[in-house]
């Protein structure tokens, strides 16, 4: 049991958190906080995968662009909920029942 | 070292429920932007310095000003007065799986191994510029494509 | 430098250069124009796919290297093209032409954006086929998977709006899932790169990375899975379909969700040939989603719905195709795309015309409207037989191909399952033409008249294409027998 180990077994238990969250949340803008959360821990992954193998350069260029993407994601996931926070006044996600079959 | 990595570990996972379990967006947002100092300080611990600085300035404070930007844009928000139920079980649920993982790992004896130096010559700016060009292209787009996203959502008129 | 460096600077080059074109024009007044640029955009890559396919396929080598113009100076090759990239990017032209002419009559003219998206997305498409390294598949799929959200809710009405959130939410779960499992791949190979991973990754002995190994191939699988909208993946594929404008419906339905999912599927069967549980489990989710599709088609009471479960359903008949996991299994699900998208771009320009004319896609209130809108009523019968396997079509002859290779791959149950379930395919067409197209006319649609413009162009274009392809496919397989494949 050394630190690698533990270090992955803190970011599974994140990640879970995150997705439970996100399949849990009923606010949309949790969705959000939910999603960054899992996104911490694989940024954590990708450096403890750097640290392990020796390729932190390649680790760090990784996380950079994840970090990035997951900025105008969170701005466009933020964006739709305002949208839709307009049409119903409230952020709820069990208004959005407009669509079935 | 080994107790800096202990530490913010301990940190992450304490915010990590914290966001999750606080009624209040602000607060949730608040601790969010812990974990992510959390997260940037172990990545500089763990020898990604230039990562760690993006962890901190960008997802630790733009993300929360995005974040909290919105939360006030969805001001009134019939849910603030009537939050949701709180998920007790859930931290419970995953402190299980964590413990169960941990016996699991001591039971078969698994091991990654541990830091290795192998192929760490080149520096961040030589592999990011050089490397990973594609990338840069790709995030460069990704940026247009969220402009183009804002023009939509809060420039654009509905259609009649 | 030669004409196959050229050609390749196009395919990011053209989308880029229109992006900056139509903002610095003003942009409200000339939305005709910025569609019409956007259509040469797609047209001009088609031209140049087909052209560089032939151009490779002449030159006997198996990829070509390149870099952006100004990188490529310095001897670097971080892109490459190969045949089969190069026969995708053309279908990504194909499609989004047939997304612009449809553009022209559905989108209003307060959607200055559309055309910023739509170059948005086709960079994003292009971007994912042309790399060489699962990180960059990665982060160009996210720009694919953003440019589709925002094009799903642009009219930002209710129903769009909440489409776009739910493919959202499930997309997000993917990307945990496809992060996850690049970072765990990652801590064993040390590299994403196409040319380090290697089949070898799952072999040797088993240890605690190689553990790890399997785990990310599980998540990469299930979160291309989501991408694609595989059962039981689908929920958020009908939702977005239907709540889209017709034009993004064309553009997710012809070809996003195949590049996005089913191509990236692809990458890992080419990277890792052999991999028996990929194999496996690409045949369960294959069996599975044709099944569910279809079912579920069944039940449907909107055209676009209908044509929504059924592109859920034939998804299933490419990843079997892969799932045989030899070249003719590659080529026979390429092949099937094709068609497939062909036939289902047809589908949802029909939709836009009926959604134009009538107002309603409910195909309970059609019924008879093949005296009034004959070129429409043509061109669905002609794709929904190509989809259910009729022969001469070209829809027949891919699913054909599927089933040899499943055949020839020892697959022999799978093959029969797979002919068998093309019936149920079969019965949801029949209704839904039976219900929109044929009987008694509706009074209601007395006064309806035949779709003009783009769209009718698109249809005619797609029929011809449909029913071309299939006389002609003969020669596509003697070319097949050449190589020594069938």
């Amino acid at each position: 049991m050394n630190v690698s180990t533990i270090m992955l077994i803190a970011g599974v238990v994140l990640i879970l958190t995150g997705c439970f969250e996100l399949i849990r949340t009923r606010n949309m803008l949790k969705i959000i906080i939910a999603l960054e959360l899992a996104i911490k821990a694989v940024s954590m992954f990708i450096t403890l995968g750097g640290w392990l193998n020796g390729n932190m350069p390649v680790a760090e260029s990784f996380v950079v662009s994840v970090i990035v993407i997951e900025v105008v994601v969170a701005t466009v996931l933020a964006g739709i909920a305002i949208s839709i926070f307009h049409k119903h006044g409230t952020m709820d996600i069990r208004n959005l029942r407009n669509l079935k079959g | 070292m080994n107790i800096a990595i202990y530490v913010c570990l301990g940190a992450m996972l304490v915010f990590g429920f914290l966001s999750v379990l606080s009624r209040h967006l602000i607060n949730a947002a608040i601790s969010l932007a812990a974990v992510s100092a959390a997260c940037g300080v172990l990545m500089y611990v763990l020898g990604a310095h230039t990562a760690a600085i993006f962890e901190v300035s960008v997802c630790s404070g733009l993300v929360t000003v995005i974040f909290i930007s919105a939360v006030s844009l969805s001001n009134g928000d019939k849910q603030a007065s009537a939050p949701e139920k709180r998920a007790h079980l859930l931290p419970i649920i995953l402190i299980a799986i964590g413990a169960i993982l941990v016996i699991v790992s001591l039971l078969t004896g698994f091991s990654l191994g541990t830091h290795s130096t192998v192929g760490s010559a080149a520096s961040f700016d030589n592999v990011f510029w050089e490397t990973r060009q594609a990338d840069i292209f790709g995030q460069m787009v990704a940026i247009i494509a969220g402009a183009s996203a804002i023009v939509v959502f809060f420039k654009e008129s509905e259609k009649q | 430098m030669s004409a196959l460096a050229v050609i390749t600077q196009l395919f990011l080059a053209l989308p880029l250069l229109a992006l900056v074109v139509n903002n610095l024009v003003p942009r409200e007044t000339m939305r005709h124009t910025t569609i019409g640029m956007s259509a040469g955009v797609a047209t001009a890559q088609l031209l140049a796919a087909i052209i560089g396919f032939v151009l490779l396929s002449a030159s006997g080598e198996s990829s070509f290297r390149f870099a952006l113009a100004w990188d490529a100076a310095k001897g670097l090759g971080y892109f490459r093209v190969d045949l089969v990239t190069l026969f995708l990017l053309a279908c990504v032209g194909l499609v989004s032409l047939i997304a612009n002419l449809t553009a022209f009559t559905t989108i209003d003219d307060h959607r200055s954006s559309f055309t910023n998206l739509l170059m948005v997305m086709l960079l994003g498409m292009n971007g994912m086929l042309i790399v060489r390294d699962l990180f960059s598949l990665y982060v160009f799929m996210e720009v694919t998977g953003i440019a589709s959200f925002v094009m799903i809710g642009m009219y930002k009405s209710t129903r769009d709006l909440e489409g776009a959130f739910k493919y959202m939410v499930l997309s997000m779960l993917a990307t945990i899932f496809i992060l996850t499992g690049l970072s765990l791949l990652f801590i064993k190979a040390g590299s994403l790169s196409f040319d380090l991973l290697r089949p070898a990754l799952f072999e040797g002995v088993v240890d605690a990375k190689t553990l790890l190994s399997w785990v990310a191939l599980v998540l990469l699988v299930s979160g291309y899975a989501i991408k694609s909208g595989v059962v039981p993946f689908h929920s958020w594929l009908p939702d977005a379909y239907e709540s889209a404008d017709s034009a993004v419906s064309i553009m997710l339905s012809g070809i996003v969700t195949k590049i996005a999912g089913v191509y990236s599927m692809l990458v890992l069967v080419r990277l890792f040939p052999g991999n028996m549980a990929l194999r496996g489990t690409l045949l369960v989710l294959g069996l599975l989603t044709i099944i569910t599709g279809a079912l579920l088609a069944l039940q449907q009471q909107s055209f676009k719905r209908i044509a929504a479960y059924s592109s859920v359903s034939q998804m299933g008949y490419i990843l079997l195709g892969f799932a045989a996991d030899t070249r003719l299994g590659i080529i026979a699900g390429l092949l099937y795309l094709l068609t497939h998208a062909l036939a289902k771009t047809a589908l949802f320009t029909n939709a836009a015309a009926l959604e134009k004319r009538l107002g309603t896609l409910n195909v309970n209130e059609m019924g008879g409207l093949q005296a009034k809108m004959p070129v429409t009523a043509f061109s669905s019968v002609a794709a929904l037989l190509s989809i259910a396997g009729v022969p001469p079509l070209a829809g027949f002859w891919s699913k054909l191909l599927v089933l040899i290779a499943l055949w020839s791959a020892g697959l022999r149950g799978v093959a029969a399952a797979a002919l068998l379930l093309s019936i149920l395919s079969g019965a949801y067409f029949l209704r839904l033409q039976k219900k929109a197209f044929f009987g008694k006319l509706n009074p209601r649609w007395n006064s309806v008249v035949e779709i003009t413009g783009g769209i009718q162009v698109s249809e005619l274009l797609l029929s011809i294409a449909t029913i071309a392809i299939g006389l002609l496919f003969p020669l596509v397989l003697l070319y097949l027998q050449h190589a020594g494949l069938v």
